[in-house]
């Protein structure tokens, strides 16, 4: 992995910070995905709250074509400027990880919220725990699989029961530009909220 | 499944934390820690083998989330570790910015703007 820069600049050590974006949504929605594409290092995956007992039981619905899955947390890192990094987290997606979202949320600057308008009923828990149960913006995108959308936004916005102030966007999450065009809708969501 | 460092699979996390299950300070998973410009090969040669892995991690700036995944410890457990050297005086920690900075966000959004 590579390191962080070593003082570039004149940059001192203690002048470096960083942010935190959350990724979340249901299992199997693209969230390793979204953050692999745009980290600047190989998406980590941290086993810390599990044992591997769990892979062997976490199984997809077998019209979904994934063979690995997601069986805690996938990391990421983004290099903003020579002083701030930025971590993705990508929450983990089964229902018994929940009480770790609170966690992974804490301090975050915001969430993106991703769903598979084929599944939309996978994301519920997730758009529910971020209007309900967490304290920090989040916008909602709607992952183009094939880069093709197959419901309009308005659609989708009703089908979730999406409040108007929470943002709808959609973008191909393979693509490391879409991801970092949805991370911006998040911090400017963050942004207007923070200025009232 | 790879083969990790860190503890045995016989060696449970409350053994190394030595009974204790919190930490006091409120590390986020995405805190900043480093050793700063003080490393002391002394000290890591007095440490337990599980806080010698993580000094030895912290050497290079990375946050606490990546210092679990690293050393193949638990996240409770690495962040009751970190609070240990600490108290100690030899592990920096750069806490993060507000996430309601408006010069933070602003700072993100150029560096995302950057990447699309």
């Amino acid at each position: 992995m590579p390191a962080l820069p070593d003082s570039p600049d004149g940059v001192r050590m203690s002048q470096m910070t960083s942010a935190k974006i959350v990724v979340a949504g249901g299992f199997g929605v693209g969230k390793t995905t979204a953050v692999g594409a745009i980290s600047e290092i190989p998406a980590i995956r941290t086993e810390s709250w599990m044992t591997a007992a769990a892979a062997q039981i976490d199984r997809l619905d077998p019209g979904i074509d994934k063979v690995t899955t997601t069986v805690a947390m996938d990391f990421g890192r983004v290099t903003i400027d020579e002083s701030l990094v930025l971590y993705l987290f990508g929450t983990p997606g089964q229902p018994r990880f929940w009480p770790m979202w609170d966690d992974l949320v804490r301090g975050a600057v915001g969430a993106l919220v991703l769903v598979d308008t084929n599944n939309l009923a996978n994301s519920f828990a997730a758009v529910n725990y971020f209007e309900n149960d967490a304290d920090v913006p989040w916008v909602v995108c709607v992952n183009l699989f094939h880069g093709v959308a197959t419901h309009e936004l308005s659609e989708v916005r009703d089908a979730l029961a999406l409040p108007a102030h929470v943002p709808l966007i959609a973008a191909d999450i393979r693509d490391s530009r879409k991801v970092a065009s949805a991370l911006l809708a998040v911090v400017d969501h963050a942004a207007k909220q923070a200025i009232g | 499944m790879v083969r990790r460092p860190g503890l045995h699979w016989k060696v449970r996390p409350y053994m190394t934390a030595r009974g204790r299950t919190g930490s006091r300070s409120p590390l986020l998973i995405h805190t900043l820690v480093s050793t700063g410009n003080r490393y002391d090969p002394v000290l890591a040669a007095s440490l337990a083998p599980t806080s010698r892995t993580l000094y030895e991690q912290a050497r290079r700036m990375c946050s606490v989330a990546e210092l679990s995944a690293n050393c193949g410890l638990p996240l409770g457990l690495t962040r009751l570790l970190i609070s240990d050297l600490l108290k100690i005086g030899q592990l920096e920690v750069h806490d993060p910015r507000s996430s309601q900075d408006l010069a933070l966000l602003e700072r993100l959004r150029a560096g995302l703007a950057r990447l699309t």
